[in-house]
């Protein structure tokens, strides 16, 4: 495509930084003329007060939505549209699940076309349709016009009752049925060429054909909010769903949330900053040991609030400090902890086994509340890994959380802040976050420059969002991921996406590392030894490395890469960690570890 | 090649005589998946792709795949083998597969559950005792049935051997199976196929013969059909059968289930020419365009009986002869002893739907076990999903039946319903299942017990089977009842065979639920208690006072109402 722009640019004099500037060599690489063109018309557009801009749609004005099982229901909503795009219509057409249901809340006029199953079920495709629409926050739906055919088999007992179904719910919620449904049999035909006749005609008055050609665009607001961990996002909790099997140990789970990509954005690579409240249940239990009232008004940094809100929402009560350590012991007198002060290895590791409830039921002290409130720490904000682009998901940021849930001191121990996450926050909650910019972790400027990512457990989350970014622009640098796990059937997260990616041209290779499937116990380390050859050759192409994952996962990921390096670059010990250091010294050697 | 044809023509042309790209499937560690055409050319070599369809949209919600695993079904020509080879059987069932052997009515086993990282170890070990799955599945001639015959062994012995003799002929040529899993030398797909051609038959083939008076085989219901003719245990020769077969599509009334035609007589030295001729004009006038209307009972239909036989007959270079008379008894298996003429014993025990696992009160897996253990004959699996301990010493016999006892392997103290009684798998791994087959079928079996107790006929057996689909692999449509999933809880009701496999039932009532589906059946057995003969059987019952008339010309009249 000798008309794409060129994905290396030199940086021109001009009133863009060198970092402002390979940004947008980024976000234009690969574009056609013609859509060079469109950009420059937008950006220049920008300029223009808004006042005095035309009024633009947020959504395409006509979507026509088809939920298929055997192709029917595809084959005439492609018809539909075909007929659309004719009259100078700009349909959108899209099957349910490629379809996100929120933004059912910004469609104008959304035409439907659904099957229905044996028991009355919608197609297997429309089911987050239908969970959204009847889950606990279903949109409002009042600007929506909507029209609904059904094809469905009348020698069953429910018949057509996914359209049906859809029909209520959607007038339920507020839309306005432009067209009557229609509930079709098998032979759906001639009703078919009706009912389309009579979309087309109500969709031409309805939508002049200029405005429904108008392309979305939302122009940012001009001065955001900095978030940050004093002042953080309110999102609301979109999506909290587990996605390692039932039988898996650790529970991993999804979060969606929504943001204003107007006021939060991030890149590929980033964390977000979740701030969090600890177990109600675990506050409780520590007021009933210390014998406290939640009531009492304690001061936290000069605010005052109750003794339960301080423990439940301000102080650090599962990441036990060596210093609350040795106030309790000056507290209680207890000889055993007070010979702990004096060692403090032992004292670090002693506080690193417990949670504050350990020592409170362990060691039992009379304590006031504001001496209590003194000696905690105040409660520190979380960070993940930001599992999604914005390419993608412009008012999403998708975490990946795994439960920490450990048995010790005969109780079950759970992380504050994954219990939180994992357990607690429910769909439709706010979640404050920030995003915490991790400029260690970056894709390439260059879309071309293949990389090699390599994680264990929760560390692929910043994989999901570079394939994302990278699938969105276009890029065409080689992709490989290098991913360690349990077992493959249980805790292979986010394989689905991954399998979409190599379909589509994405994801190059993968080595795949899964430590309780076979006996050898293999981890990724292993996997890099096995494809040394293949990995030196990568780097020798100039990849870009990426380790994310525990800290010991790095170490045994850097002793492997000194090995391939001796092995097939033949280069002897201290060439082979000087190979390392290059590597890192060129920005080609990125890790995020914890 | 017509550019109409369907996809999977295409694939299997593009195959290289059935090498696909298996070995890269397997490897591909991404996915527990084959590629989609490579999940085609798989059932060739034995295997099918299947899901735990229990689990599969919860896994969609996880961004988890479906939980892949594969059907493996053995080639067994006969059901026959060896008790040596049943341990191997079933230890590869216990450490590679899901724990259990499925018996079918296609007198193999299959195993399922089994991960596609174990399909290369588990082909290996089965090959080790001499069992393969080449042609378990795909577009070629499936396992081949033979009666097990428990009563007479030599000619049991003499008509086995003809069946081994055309399931080794009709298979295919290519070395693909050997080189993909058995680590063959390559020979890349540069054989030839002489039999079969590059793109093998429009569809699935099934062969069986029966040895009269049972059509345990259900003879009629294959695409090729063998009826051993004797005079006492000497072998004379076969009459032959073509165009049976039992798929439909719900709904499609260009679909029906088909009994085969009688070709005529042939002598034994001449059944492997003459299965040659039907397989080969199947292949040259098979539909390749629909898959629905490619078995060999469309082709028939399509071309005449009269031209087929010309075919048959020109391609052979063997005339028919008149049929001989026939006479069948009965679908189903003689359970108990029988002693054979030779004096040695055959024990035919009840497997519940086929399905061979250790439970907790039935311990099946492992009494079979102990009883391979001694025993010095051969196993036979029968075509009603059952096994047969044959050749048993008379020194043998308390010993096996002790064993066979103490695992509940005894037909003792079920009804005759239920041991006449027949389902497929289905769900939760057969991807055609639309409704509960082999999971279900147990308790509505005793609800229908109750009622018959209730009318005082639980004495009488009547036929009835269940699948989940209407591919029909438990055969419901010779069953004087039978049962046709049709989405979940719901089922097609069909009546009117004839118990011994020689008249089709006919489509009663479509969509029922278990309450309309008792509901039906208690007025039916209220009726048959009443007015029936003393020897009648419910499916000629149900046609001689009107329930269901029967089924003549199932090309015409399949799709009319009762």
């Amino acid at each position: 495509m000798h008309n794409a722009a060129r994905t290396e640019m030199q940086h021109p004099p001009g009133p863009l930084d060198g970092h402002r500037f390979s940004r947008l060599a980024q976000a234009i690489e690969g574009l056609t003329s013609e859509q060079l063109c469109w950009v420059s018309g937008y950006v220049a557009g920008l300029v223009v007060p808004p006042e005095s801009r035309q009024q633009i749609t947020d959504a395409p004005s006509l979507t026509i939505l088809y939920a298929s099982q055997g192709g029917n229901a595809r084959g005439l909503a492609e018809t539909l549209a075909a007929d659309a795009g004719r009259r100078g219509l700009a349909p959108r057409l899209v099957s349910a699940d490629q379809y996100r249901p929120r933004d059912l809340g910004r469609e104008r006029l959304l035409i439907v076309v659904i099957s229905t199953q044996g028991e009355g079920e919608p197609p297997e495709s429309a089911r987050e349709l239908f969970r959204y629409l009847n889950g606990k926050n279903p949109p409002q739906l009042d600007n929506l016009q909507y029209a609904i055919f059904g094809l469905g088999d009348s020698s069953y007992e429910l018949f057509n009752e996914a359209g049906r179904a859809l029909d209520r719910r959607l007038q339920a919620l507020g839309g306005r049925a432009v067209a009557e449904r229609v509930d079709a049999d098998v032979d759906y035909q001639a009703n078919a060429d009706d009912w389309r006749a009579q979309i087309l005609r109500h969709a031409e008055r309805a939508l002049p054909a200029d405005e429904a050609r108008i392309i979305p665009l939302q122009r940012p607001a001009a001065i955001a909010v900095r978030h940050d961990r004093d002042q953080p996002y309110p999102a609301a909790v979109l999506d909290n769903r587990r996605i390692t099997a039932p039988d898996a140990v650790s529970g991993v789970h999804h979060l969606a949330l929504e943001i204003d990509p107007a006021t939060l954005s991030y890149q590929p690579g980033d964390a977000v900053g979740v701030v969090v409240k600890n177990d109600p249940a675990m506050v409780q239990e520590i007021l009933a040991l210390t014998g406290l009232g939640g009531d009492t008004a304690v001061d936290v940094a000069g605010t005052s609030v109750s003794l339960s809100d301080a423990l439940h929402s301000r102080l650090e009560l599962t990441q036990l400090h060596p210093t609350v350590v040795s106030g309790w012991a000056e507290i209680t007198g207890n000889a055993a902890l007070q010979a702990l002060a004096g060692e403090a290895e032992r004292q670090r590791r002693f506080a690193n086994e417990r949670q504050l409830i350990d020592l409170v039921r362990d060691y039992p002290a009379a304590i006031d509340a504001q001496g209590l409130v003194g000696l905690l720490r105040p409660l520190q904000p979380r960070l993940y890994s930001i599992a999604s682009s914005q390419a993608v998901y412009a008012d999403e940021v998708h975490l990946t959380v795994s439960t920490v849930e450990y048995p010790a001191h005969g109780r079950d121990c759970l992380g504050a802040a994954s219990g939180h996450l994992n357990l607690r926050l429910a769909e439709g909650d706010t979640q404050p976050i920030y995003v915490a910019e991790n400029r260690a972790f970056r894709l390439p400027r260059d879309g071309a420059t293949p990389i090699v990512m390599v994680g264990a457990g929760t560390g692929i989350a910043p994989y999901r969002a570079f394939l994302q970014e990278r699938a969105a622009h276009g890029s065409t640098g080689h992709n490989w991921l290098v991913f360690g796990n349990r077992h493959f059937h249980r805790d292979f997260l986010y394989q689905s996406d991954w399998l979409g990616h190599r379909d589509a041209g994405y994801l190059h290779r993968a080595s795949l590392a899964f430590s309780r499937d076979s006996e050898d116990r293999p981890y990724v380390q292993h996997r890099l030894l096995e494809e040394g050859a293949e990995l030196f050759r990568w780097l020798a192409d100039g990849a870009h490395l990426y380790v994310c994952g525990g800290l010991a996962m790095e170490a045994a990921v850097r002793g492997a890469l000194a090995q391939v390096a001796r092995k097939h670059g033949g280069l002897k010990d201290d060439a082979a960690a000087e190979f390392i250091e290059d590597l890192r010294a060129q920005g080609r050697y990125l890790k995020d570890v914890y | 090649m017509d550019s109409e044809v369907n996809q999977t023509e295409i694939i299997k042309a593009n195959s290289r005589h059935l090498r696909g790209t298996l070995r890269e499937s397997v490897a591909d560690a991404l996915t527990g998946a084959l590629s989609p055409a490579d999940a085609q050319i798989s059932k060739f070599h034995g295997f099918y792709e299947q899901d735990d369809r229990d689990v599969r949209v919860e896994r969609q919600e996880r961004f988890l795949e479906p939980y892949y695993s594969f059907m493996l079904r053995a080639r067994l020509p006969g059901g026959v083998c060896t008790p040596r080879q049943w341990l191997a059987i079933d230890a590869v069932g216990r450490e590679l597969g899901n724990g259990s052997i499925r018996l079918t009515t296609r007198q193999t086993f299959q195993y399922h559950g089994i991960l596609k990282k174990n399909l290369k170890p588990l082909i290996q070990r089965i090959n080790k005792a001499l069992i393969d799955s080449i042609g378990g599945c795909g577009d070629v001639n499936r396992n081949v049935l033979c009666n097990p015959n428990p009563e007479n062994s030599a000619l049991h012995a003499e008509v086995y051997d003809w069946a081994r003799r055309i399931s080794e002929h009709l298979l295919p040529h290519t070395r693909a199976y050997h080189e993909i899993w058995l680590d063959g030398e390559p020979v890349a797909g540069g054989e030839s196929e002489p039999l079969y051609g590059d793109t093998y038959l429009p569809r699935k083939f099934k062969t069986a013969v029966a040895i009269p008076p049972h059509n345990d085989v259900d003879v009629y219901t294959n695409d090729l059909g063998f009826i051993a003719i004797a005079d006492g245990d000497r072998l004379l020769g076969f009459n032959v059968l073509a165009g049976g077969g039992m798929g439909v599509t719900h709904d499609d009334r260009s679909t029906f289930p088909r009994l085969a035609d009688e070709l005529g007589f042939i002598r034994p030295q001449d059944v492997t020419a003459v299965a040659e001729a039907v397989v080969t004009t199947q292949r040259d006038f098979g539909d390749r365009v629909s898959r629905r209307h490619a078995r060999l009972k469309y082709t028939i239909e399509r071309i005449g009986l009269g031209a087929f036989i010309a075919q048959v007959e020109g391609r052979s270079g063997v005339q028919f002869e008149r049929p001989r008379e026939v006479h069948f008894t009965g679908q189903g298996d003689r359970y108990g002893w029988v002693e054979n003429a030779d004096g040695s014993w055959c024990l035919t025990l009840y497997i519940e739907n086929g399905r061979i696992e250790d439970r907790d009160d039935q311990p099946l897996m492992a009494g079979l076990r102990e009883i391979a253990g001694l025993h010095r004959g051969d196993f036979r699996i029968t075509p009603n999903q059952n096994l047969v301990v044959a050749g048993v010493s008379a020194e043998h016999k308390a010993a096996i039946e002790d064993i066979a006892r103490r695992h509940g392997l005894l037909a003792d103290g079920r009804s005759a319903t239920r041991l006449a009684s027949i389902a497929c798998v289905a769900l939760p791994t057969c991807p055609q299942a639309m409704a509960e087959a082999e999971r279900y079928f147990p308790d509505l079996l005793a609800r229908i017990e109750s009622l018959a107790a209730r009318y005082g006929i639980d004495g009488r057996g009547v036929v009835i089977r269940m699948t989940g689909c209407p591919n029909g692999c438990a055969r419901p449509y010779v069953a004087e009842i039978g049962l046709v999933g049709k989405g979940p809880g719901r089922y097609n009701l069909l009546l009117g065979g004839d118990g011994i496999g020689r008249r089709l039932a006919r489509l009663y009532r479509t969509n029922l639920n278990e309450t309309d589906l008792l509901a039906v059946l208690e007025g039916l057995l209220a009726q048959y208690a009443d007015d029936a003969q003393p020897s009648e059987r419910l499916g000629d019952f149900v046609v001689r006072s009107g329930w269901v008339r029967p089924v003549v010309n199932p090309a015409e009249d399949f799709h009319d109402s009762a």
